[in-house]
């Protein structure tokens, strides 16, 4: 028998995963609450390709998908600390559990830290980058970042992920790539904003770039590293997600502009917790708390206007 | 209970241990480039040792210089007996110190316990006869916290005792506090210095210390050091160590530890679940050693606030070296109202997880659960070192919740922080440094300001100490702001040459604001309130 990977969440980037890890010839045990949707979805998805379908095992038994030592999580941030509470005596010391989620939970917490508050794992990770579930499905060349503070853990998912298509790049600076991730919401959301508003292509060049040096700022005041950001989980997904007119964030941006509501929770929370965690760590994160204000009614060019008018600094700050 | 053991349950063969520590150092360089490891080795010690006018230095200079002419030509074979014979000179310095004759003989002749014993009274009968009139020490050294947790783990499996470290006083302070409430001996690395201290030496016998050099820096000497504690695991010796690595130079509860020593355990563990032993596991005990005054507190701040603090690595000249004030400190000190607190903290795993009584790792829903598959793959257990490194940095920082948690605060430590608070709050542009350099008149706080910067202390301590953040002696926990002031004052009064602070009609005067600052820092890493503003509490 091959060796195995579970998988939580049975949404896309679930069943992406899952492809992924049976056409690298390992067994993926994919755990959600619904197996026949997922089943259903997954056939669909199979359209061009049948050989790996015998890799897949779709369950809703979590005792089965936590069998293997190394477990992938793709569920939402908020749902992730009521599935690993719940199936806490299901995990083991010798686990090694990484994410793919975007973003932190509503206190503050990351995806890591959840998983090591709540189970007795310790060996954590998450995978980010440029990546787009589609084309990764499709088999098209891309690459992106593990990052775990076990060198073994980055081991691991490099051998069960990287193929001639897929370049997977690691770092010990797990909390750099978790912070990439999560400030994506805000970068994005201003993104559509600028879009919207008809704002210059030097704008939008200088959001990411003064994008970067925020999320940087964060990152190290967590005890991650300023240069993380520069990489695939930082700048390398932030470019594909601004660049994307479809993107679910850049359109609540959109929506924003035009002086509508955003009509996302999620993202919503997801500034609104950056935006209390850079206030409880004295952080400096001037676009992160303009998305913020302007969540709460201010219009977007008066934001816009207060960014533009700080004071004066030195750039590397 | 007095414990039926002692350090060891067989009579230690210090032949056999030496040969045991040689052969786990050559395992441990078994890939390395002997001729360079030798050879740096060789070039350390010629630096360090360069000016010695000791015989035996110059002896022991004289046989490194001679491997050194034989590494050019020689073989792997030769390369490794050149490095045997350098590790077993260490390992004979280390371990040396038990006196297997003494120990050996004692532990055949008597039942072990009885042995034990009667090692264990001598010291204690001997100080109580020379404070004849005092208290005893059991009413003075006040021990607290999960000892019953402790006393079953000794059994369970092998203990590593981790405490704060202020004074050169903690050894015997431990040392008492263990004996007293019937926990067995450990063995603990000692400052190759500190056997110079008649008195400390005594103390460092009972508790079975085996000499630590700082001086010697080269690899070969710091691997024979690790291995060492971990063969001494391995074996089950109960371990202490002071993971501050050094006596806390300002007065702050530890935060930043060193974890080499620590990591040993994980490597020993390892061994366990490898030789299948019955008793593999290793428990991690913080404590917290608490003083009203700390003996040496003038000279630690001087070292600490001065540049030079750093290379001044050992103080080899402070009052720790003067015996009359070693026991003229420990004279007043029995004076006085429970002036020295040991507080044993919960267990730990190597990984930091908490642990029950019964020895089993907790979960963070306090389930029971078996940590070896932290270390294993597929059923095995696997060597990885980045990965171990990781696991003891959770452990260090675990270790250091643990020591802000079981802080004792006392009066001593609030007074000197509230008058610092209000130097701070009345110059609040100036930092630290420049705060130790005012005027005398600077430093005089009328009593009004001084009793509400302490009952606004008091208030957040005793919130502190409601959400288990950190413990209180009985006069922060429940006398009065003017009643802590005036214990404060009397117990500053006791014992430094110059006061930290003391009382006149009608004010506070901080006489000695850098022996204040080092009382003030027990509290620096617990996050408390800012001051008063100066003109609210001047009102």
């Amino acid at each position: 028998m091959s060796r195995a990977v579970g998988i939580l969440g049975g949404g896309r980037w679930g069943r992406t995963l899952a492809w992924r890890i049976a056409h690298a010839g390992f067994d993926a045990k994919l755990w959600t609450r619904n197996p026949e949707r997922v089943g259903t979805a997954m056939d669909v998805d199979r359209a061009d390709d049948e050989s790996d379908v015998e890799h897949i095992h779709i369950t809703d038994d979590l005792s089965e998908a936590l069998k293997p030592s190394l477990v992938l999580v793709a569920v939402p941030p908020g749902a992730v600390r009521s599935l690993v509470r719940d199936a806490a005596d299901l995990f083991r010391p010798e686990h090694a559990v990484v994410h793919v989620v975007k973003g932190l939970e509503a206190g503050g917490a990351t995806v890591s830290q959840i998983v090591e508050q709540e189970t007795v794992v310790i060996r954590t990770g998450a995978l980010a980058g440029p990546w787009v579930a589609e084309e990764l499905r499709h088999g098209d060349d891309t690459a992106a970042v593990i990052g775990s503070r076990f060198q073994a853990v980055v081991d691991e998912v490099t051998d069960v992920l990287a193929t001639p298509q897929v370049r997977v790049y690691g770092t010990l600076d797990l909390v750099g790539v978790e912070v990439g991730g999560a400030m994506r919401t805000p970068i994005a959301i201003a993104s559509g904003i600028c879009q919207a508003a008809g704002l210059g292509r030097s704008l939008h060049a200088v959001l990411l770039t003064r994008g970067i040096a925020e999320a940087a700022r964060l990152s190290e005041a967590l005890g991650g590293e300023r240069v993380t950001l520069s990489g695939l989980s930082g700048i390398g997904d932030w470019m594909l997600t601004t660049s994307d007119a479809d993107d679910e964030l850049v359109r609540v941006g959109r929506r924003l502009a035009a002086g509508k509501p955003a009509d996302h929770a999620e993202g919503e929370a997801r500034v609104r917790t950056l935006v209390a965690l850079a206030r409880e760590r004295s952080v400096d994160l001037p676009i992160t708390e303009a998305i913020g204000e302007i969540l709460d009614g201010t219009p977007p060019t008066e934001a816009l206007a207060a960014l533009m008018s700080r004071e004066q600094r030195p750039e590397a700050t | 209970m007095l414990r039926r053991e002692g350090i060891a349950r067989e009579p230690i063969d210090d032949q056999e241990v030496i040969d045991a520590l040689v052969d786990r150092v050559d395992r441990r360089f078994a890939r390395a480039e002997l001729d360079i490891l030798v050879n740096d080795c060789c070039w350390s010690e010629e630096k360090r040792l360069r000016k010695t006018k000791d015989e035996a230095e110059k002896a022991y200079l004289g046989r490194l210089r001679d491997a050194r002419r034989r590494l050019a030509w020689a073989s792997r074979d030769e390369l490794r007996g050149i490095l045997r014979q350098i590790v077993r000179e260490y390992a004979t310095e280390i371990h040396g110190h038990f006196d297997a004759k003494t120990y050996g003989s004692a532990t055949r002749a008597l039942p072990k316990g009885l042995a034990l014993l009667l090692r264990k009274q001598r010291p204690w009968s001997a100080l109580r006869r020379g404070l004849r009139g005092e208290l005893t020490l059991s009413d003075r050294i006040v021990s607290s916290g999960s000892i019953d947790s402790f006393d079953k783990l000794v059994e369970k499996g092998t203990v590593v005792l981790v405490p704060t470290h202020l004074s050169n006083l903690d050894s015997p302070v431990i040392g008492f506090a263990l004996h007293d409430r019937g926990l067995p001996p450990m063995i603990y690395g000692a400052g190759i210095n500190l056997f110079s201290n008649w008195l400390l030496s005594y103390f460092m016998d009972h508790l079975g210390a085996y000499k630590v050099d700082r001086t010697k820096k080269n690899s070969i000497y710091l691997a024979t050091l690790k291995e060492y504690s971990t063969l001494s695991l391995v074996r089950r010796w109960h371990s202490l160590f002071f993971p501050g690595g050094t006596r806390s130079r300002s007065g702050r509860v530890e935060t930043k530890l060193k974890k080499g020593l620590m990591g040993t355990a994980l490597q020993a563990y390892q061994d366990n679940l490898r030789n299948k032993s019955d008793k593999p596991r290793i428990f991690f005990v913080p404590a917290t050693i608490n003083y009203h005054l700390v003996l040496e507190a003038e000279t630690l701040i001087e070292d600490s606030l001065q540049e030079e603090g750093k290379a001044r690595y050992i103080i080899s000249d402070d009052e720790f070296s003067r015996p009359d004030k070693v026991l003229g400190f420990v004279r007043n000190m029995l004076a006085m109202d429970n002036p020295i607190e040991v507080v044993f903290g919960q267990a730990m795993d190597p990984f930091g997880n908490p642990v029950d009584d019964d020895g089993n790792s907790l979960d963070p829903q306090g389930r029971p659960f078996d940590p070896a598959g932290y270390l294993m793959r597929d059923g095995k257990v696997v060597e990885d070192p980045q990965r171990d490194r990781e696991y003891t940095a959770r452990l260090a920082a675990g270790i250091a919740d643990a020591f802000l948690r079981d802080t004792v605060v006392f009066d001593t430590h609030v007074l000197a922080a509230a008058l610092h608070r209000r130097l701070e709050a009345r110059h609040p542009t100036l930092d630290v440094y420049r705060r130790l350099m005012l005027s005398l008149d600077s430093r005089r706080f009328p009593t009004p300001e001084v009793d509400a910067e302490l009952a606004h202390m008091q208030a957040a301590l005793r919130r502190m100490r409601d959400a288990g953040r950190i413990r209180l002696g009985e006069t922060v926990a429940t006398a009065t702001p003017a009643e802590l002031r005036v214990s404060a004052l009397k117990h500053f009064s006791r014992y430094h040459a110059t006061r930290a602070a003391w009382g006149r009609e009608g004010g506070v005067v901080l006489e000695d604001p850098r022996l204040a600052l080092y009382y003030a820092h027990r509290l620096a890493a617990h996050d408390l309130p800012p001051p008063l503003p100066a003109e609210r509490s001047r009102s």
